[in-house]
């Protein structure tokens, strides 16, 4: 085996690759790097981000942050309430009673945590539901991850 | 490089992937009621490789500030026919409930985006004072009729309810023992159901442990949609 030969072949195979990429993000754009989410394989109480942006975008939506309180105050949606449950800084009945109102008379309540696998904002949208606060409660699939990945 | 040695590559590539070994759990999905005063819950992963392959770990990660998770000695190489333990490590908070907390295991092959493994605890966290329903609502401009909380003990030891106050002077309270240290009835009023209003309702306990010793109850009046 020539291995200069076979260096040779990689790289033009690399270099058509490359060529073949450049060639699909000019005519196709740039790839979806979006959290893919499916309507029909969620679990209740769970939405997709595209959900919320298209179907209830003259809706009053209340998002609710559910990750720390710093992370909140960094990058939380705008105009979002925090119900924490992890921070032992902010109690969360304290954060509740806060956000109460507005969770009431919003129109739908998502609430986000940090990614799909964290199970707290499934958590405190069955809470609100069963609570009697709000029945159009979410849980957004892919959490703040999702959020960050769509642009926000 | 000839084109067999391209398909060759291939065609090893593809029957690696289906053939993928993985850790075998005994409940990948472990349900625990924890003590109402229970601070953190310690839960353990049995597991084991049934493979005829050698797996490692090379990475875990838990979604939540609140779990925390160990490999049983640091041990993260398994030979075919070994065992170990994930034990997971959460702290409660201050939320009662029922939530899912998981942990996402990589194995060495894995795509970076993608574990191939995943825990998940399901922790039942006890209300030992329930308050139903938790919200009331009144239809702006209709009658202002009284309705009521059951405020109902769920504790093998009596919890007394000590007082209860308002937000707002537009809801009148009247509180109401059925059993002492077992189950009260809280009746509110609204003075003025012709304007929208809101309160939150606090409902003091001497319930030993912080998070029931006071609880919170919502009324709105709101128009109708």
């Amino acid at each position: 085996m020539n291995p200069v030969k076979t260096i040779l072949q990689a790289c033009a195979i690399t270099i058509a690759a490359l060529i073949v990429t450049a060639a699909l993000w000019f005519t196709l754009g740039e790839p979806e790097r979006t959290i893919p989410c499916d309507p029909a394989t969620l679990s209740q109480p769970e939405i997709c981000l595209q959900t919320v942006i298209n179907d209830w975008a003259n809706e009053n939506v209340l998002w609710v942050d559910a990750r720390l309180y710093k992370e909140w105050q960094t990058d939380g949606m705008p105009d979002s309430v925090l119900l924490s449950t992890d921070d032992e800084e902010h109690d969360y009945e304290t954060l509740l009673g806060e956000a109460a109102e507005r969770i009431i008379t919003a129109d739908r309540v998502v609430i986000y945590c940090k990614t799909t696998g964290c199970g707290t904002s499934k958590a405190i949208a069955n809470k609100l539901i069963a609570d009697q606060m709000n029945p159009n409660c979410y849980a957004l699939h892919g959490g703040w991850q999702a959020l960050q990945a769509a642009g926000y | 490089m000839s084109l067999r040695h391209i398909l060759t590559a291939i065609f090893c590539c593809t029957l690696s992937a289906l053939t993928a070994a993985e850790l075998t759990f005994e409940e990948p999905l472990k349900e625990v009621d924890a003590p109402a005063d229970a601070k953190t819950v310690i839960i353990e992963f049995p597991f084991a490789n049934k493979s005829d392959e050698i797996i490692e770990i090379t990475r875990q990660d838990a979604p939540c500030s609140c779990l925390s998770a160990q490999i049983s000695g640091g041990k993260l190489i398994y030979k075919p026919g070994e065992s170990g333990i994930i034990k997971g490590i959460f702290k409660l908070g201050t939320f009662s409930g029922t939530v899912d907390k998981s942990i996402y295991l990589w194995k060495k092959g894995d795509p970076a985006h993608k574990a191939s493994m995943t825990i998940t605890a399901r922790i039942n966290i006890p209300e030992i004072v329930q308050l139903t329903p938790r919200t009331l609502l009144w239809e702006l401009g209709k009658e202002a009729t009284s309705k009521t909380i059951d405020i109902t003990i769920n504790n093998p030891e009596p919890i007394k309810i000590t007082k209860v106050d308002t937000t707002s002077d537009n809801f009148q309270l009247d509180l109401k023992t059925i059993e002492a240290g077992k189950k009260y009835q809280l009746a509110i009023t609204p003075k003025d159901s012709s304007k929208p209003g809101f309160a939150s309702i606090k409902i003091h306990s001497d319930a030993k442990i912080p998070r029931f010793q006071r609880l919170q109850a919502f009324c709105t009046i709101k128009a109708a949609k």
